[in-house]
């Protein structure tokens, strides 16, 4: 078996598409994900148990049903329940955004632990507003703690979106198998795309150190 | 006046009797082969239950070589492709593929994702009764065969008893494989795709592959082809649809009017000859088709 990696040059245009819309893929569930994260780990950590139990419901529910199953229920099952028909890229990004938000929810809510608990307490005694202490002094202790977990999952996330093959958006390892169907080369494609991964990964990897540097900077200890 | 019309009556049967030979005459003089059938159909067909106004969407997999793949400018192509495009010009209508996998194909009809979709599924008694989904008339004859590597030692059907057996999974090409071989599906290795199935069959990871003729011959025609070869005997022998969405009868009608057209006028087999798969169009008339 000869190893031809002039097969990009053919596919390569065609499958380097689908990183783009991988990569948007992310970008969207992230840009969504991030905020409504934010407050289901604040919910998760509330004093009232209106919020929190709920929340803590939700979250272990959602977080206990795989991905693909999320997926399908978007695609296949909301048309025919709510007559919903939502494209398939649209399908995705929500799925994932259901998804990876009580994930990351759980990492804002262990980053707000691990803030020590006399911050609290001081925040408490001074009266200050909620968002006001959030913003100030709660969020920026958390964030150290935050950073390198919401990274990881990230990353998780880029690898995982490779599930929205299955409900039609052709993304770069849904186009790299159409290549290999197309062209009998398995080994030459799926070496290419495990390296486009291994690079979107050292740019994560990359941006989860200068932010944990920034943060150490700014003078905020890391617990 | 009675006998009057008794008269009329035994004249006018006379008069029949003696024109119904010439009739007949008339009838069998009439060359049959050179007749054009009229197959004339509502151009734009009035569709009224399509998921889009004005689009046909159709599901596809695109990872069947020759049938529906991407081709080196990234677009869809094939057999398939060709003639669903085709489809959807006659009706008026612009085609949008989807591309999912095999096993969300039909899902999506129940979930009325597609209009229609399948590359050719096999009618089986689950299918045909199926209330999400109507199976069109035959598009072609479904040759469901094994094939194996020239140097396993597996020469037939009845050496595949204790043989390792794999193939698509949800596919009824794997499960005619294994009733043949006798095995349960459990010792199967179902794989998601014809590339897998076809990487298995080349690592020793199974000793026989069960798939349709045309999947086996684009294998054997591809890299490392010659190391296959396909057993003589099929593993079954029946008929295979496209499948259309079940809130669309009006689809599936002008779909059964529009397959029967293009194997009468040779459309089929011009695709088939296009893209060299196997034709089996003229055989559906085996099944009354």
């Amino acid at each position: 078996m000869d190893f031809d990696l002039s097969i990009w040059a053919v596919r390569g245009p065609y499958i380097l598409q689908g990183l783009w819309l991988t990569l948007a893929l992310v970008a969207g569930v992230l840009a969504i994900s991030t905020p409504l994260a934010l407050a289901v780990g604040l919910a998760l950590e509330a004093r009232s148990r209106w919020l929190r139990a709920p929340a803590t419901v939700l979250s272990w529910m959602v977080r206990g049903v795989p991905p693909l199953i999320i997926l399908f229920i978007a695609y296949y099952v909301l048309p025919i329940v709510l007559d919903l028909r939502l494209e398939s890229l649209t399908a995705a990004i929500a799925g994932f955004v259901v998804y990876n938000t009580f994930i990351l929810g759980e990492v804002v809510s262990a980053g707000l632990r691990a803030v020590p608990k006399g911050q609290h307490e001081a925040i408490a005694a001074a009266g200050l507003p909620m968002t006001r202490s959030l913003r100030r002094i709660v969020l920026p202790q958390a964030m150290p703690s935050i950073i390198p977990p919401y990274v990881s999952y990230s990353m998780d996330m880029v690898k995982g979106t490779a599930l929205a093959g299955a409900i039609g958006v052709t993304e770069l390892v849904t186009r790299a198998n159409q290549a290999i169907v197309a062209t009998n080369r398995p080994f030459e494609i799926l070496l290419g795309v495990a390296i486009i991964y291994g690079v979107i990964d050292a740019m994560l990897i990359a941006v989860q150190m200068w932010s944990e540097r920034r943060w150490d900077h700014q003078g905020h200890v890391s617990p | 006046m009675t006998l009057s019309i008794r008269k009329t009556a035994t004249a006018f049967a006379a008069a029949l009797a003696l024109l119904a030979p010439l009739g007949a005459a008339q009838a069998q003089g009439i060359d049959l082969d050179s007749l054009e059938v009229s197959l004339d159909y509502p151009d734009p067909w009035p569709l009224e239950n399509l998921i889009e106004e004005g689009k046909l969407i159709i599901a596809t997999t695109g990872k069947t070589q020759k049938e529906t793949f991407i081709g080196d400018d990234g677009t869809l192509q094939g057999a398939r492709i060709d003639l669903w495009t085709k489809l959807a010009e006659d009706l008026g209508l612009e085609p949008e593929f989807v591309r999912v996998d095999w096993s969300g194909v039909m899902p999506g009809l129940a979930a009325n994702r597609f209009d229609m979709g399948c590359e050719g599924a096999s009618w089986n008694n689950d299918r045909l009764t199926s209330p999400d989904f109507f199976l069109t008339r035959p598009v072609k004859v479904a040759i469901d065969v094994a094939v194996v590597k020239k140097d396993s030692g597996i020469e037939s059907l009845d050496d595949l008893a204790d043989a390792k057996l794999g193939g698509v999974k949800g596919e009824m090409e794997l499960q005619h494989l294994l009733s043949t071989a006798g095995q349960d599906e459990t010792d199967a290795l179902a794989l998601p795709g014809v590339t897998e199935a076809r990487l298995a069959l080349l690592n020793g990871q199974i000793e026989a592959y069960g798939t349709g003729i045309h999947a086996a011959s684009a294998l054997l025609d591809g890299p490392d082809g010659d190391q296959f070869k396909i057993l003589p005997q099929p593993t079954a022998v029946g008929v295979g649809g496209f499948c259309v969405n079940a809130r669309e009868p009006d689809l599936l009608t002008a779909v059964n009017f529009l397959m029967a057209k293009y194997r009468t006028d040779g459309t089929i087999k011009a695709l088939n000859e296009k893209w060299d798969l196997p034709d089996t169009s003229e055989m559906l008339s085996v099944v009354g088709y």
